[in-house]
């Protein structure tokens, strides 16, 4: 019940949000985060819980090296 | 980076059982045949985060008792439909003349009642952190649209005190795979207590194949450290969403909640705030659970205590098509993905 799935945020209206998904347009509530269109979010249930960052190789290839040393 | 596949497959150090909290997990790790890829020295065993499966047959009864009020709507998620309460299912009482009506989104509820001001429309609000985000999202729409006849059903929990009753009361988990829409709302510090409390790892990962074997890989590595570990970077914080818990304290306050197969837990669940009041349909004191089929152990494959495959039932009497209990209905349940998957077929 917790399945959310990433989209792209096209525009905004209010705490309206016009998300893509692959193709599929839908619409989502932006109440509990601040958006922008182009942003990449993750939608549960109709509504973005987070804007998804793109940059995180750099933070998982440090953990993996910690891993690997135990 | 780093293929964990050999490591996993080939391990053959001290065995290590290792839970899935989250429902969507126990579905993503029988979808991708997750378990086949592990050697037999790492167990992987499912837990309480199914909302539907942990909902009590009073909850049930309730909204079944609501659907057949004149005036009142009751709307949900499909997997709800089947649940069986104390004498029935939504789905019975839908054919009883119940007015049931399945929906994919709590924002759908309103539209519905907007466009309906005659009847009062109550949405089945079940589920976890993530989904107690997005009640609170709602019930802000609602105020600012002065939507006065939506109400919510609440069966909302937490996850943290019920990770707790199962170290307490079950224990023999070496790590926890944490949630990981769960985090996105909490951040990943919030398992840092109990990593220390229980001298065990927390890995938050994502729902691909990929993710969760990282997850894995992490926790047999972590095994004995007290270490909280964010495998899931792109999506959760360490701090999560902090908009989305204050928009969830604002409507609701924590409450204790009952379990299927557990009881009542102290400060499990959350209720609505008594200022909101007129938003509840009536959510207090719902913590009756009577075993809806005897001899089912839904309760025992909910923490971990047994796995599906070792119930009698399991694949003979309990199948999708003849489910006896919520963990064979729900497309998250345990009894249902072990099923469809092969998992834990002896
Ligand atoms: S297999 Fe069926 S009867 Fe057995 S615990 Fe699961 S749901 Fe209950």
């Amino acid at each position: 019940m917790c399945v959310a799935l990433p989209g792209k945020v096209l525009k905004i209206d209010g705490r309206r949000a016009t998300v893509d998904f692959s193709g599929n347009t839908v619409e989502a509530d932006a109440g509990l985060v601040p958006v922008k269109p182009g942003d990449n979010v993750l939608v549960h249930a109709g509504c973005i819980l987070q804007v998804l960052s793109q940059n995180e190789n750099d933070s998982l290839r440090s953990l993996f090296r910690e891993l690997e040393e135990l | 980076m780093t293929d964990v596949r050999p490591f996993l497959k080939n391990y053959d150090g001290p065995p290590v059982r290792l839970m899935e909290v989250c429902g969507t997990h126990t579905a993503a790790i029988s979808k991708n045949g997750i378990a086949r890829m592990l050697s037999p020295a790492i167990r992987l065993i499912s837990g309480p985060g199914c909302p539907v499966c942990v909902t009590v047959t009073a909850y049930i009864d309730r909204l079944v008792e609501l659907s057949l009020r004149p005036g009142t709507v009751v709307l949900t998620f499909g997997d709800l439909m089947r649940v069986p309460g104390g004498r029935m299912s939504l789905n019975d009482a839908k054919a009883a003349g119940g007015n049931v009506r399945m929906v994919y989104s709590p924002m759908d509820a309103l539209r519905l009642a907007e466009s309906d001001p005659k009847n009062t429309y109550v949405f089945a609000a079940v589920g976890f952190e993530t989904t107690s985000a997005v009640y609170a999202a709602l019930l802000e729409d609602a105020e600012s649209e002065r939507i006065g006849n939506l109400k919510l059903l609440t069966s909302l929990k937490i996850m943290p005190p019920v990770i707790d009753w199962v170290c307490r009361n079950q224990g023999g988990v070496d790590g926890f795979i944490a949630p990981g829409h769960v985090s996105v709302i909490t951040g990943c510090k919030i398992y840092q207590p109990l990593a220390e409390r229980y001298g065990i790892p927390f890995v938050v990962a994502g729902f691909e194949g990929g993710q969760l074997l990282d997850a894995i890989y992490a926790l047999v590595k972590l095994r004995g450290r007290p270490r909280v570990m964010n495998l899931y970077p792109s999506a959760v914080r360490e701090n999560g969403n902090e908009e989305a818990r204050r928009a969830i304290r604002r409507y609701f306050e924590p409450c204790a909640a009952a379990w299927r197969g557990m009881g009542t837990i102290p400060g499990s669940g959350l209720m609505l705030r008594k200022e909101y009041s007129r938003f509840d349909a009536g959510s207090a004191g719902l913590d009756e659970d009577c075993n809806f089929s005897p001899g089912c152990l839904c309760a025992k494959v909910l923490t971990g205590a047994i796995s599906p495959a070792d119930c009698p039932r399991f694949g003979r009497l309990c199948t999708p098509q003849t489910p006896q209990g919520a963990c064979m209905v729900s497309q998250e349940g345990s009894c249902y993905n072990y099923y469809i998957s092969g998992r834990g077929s002896k």
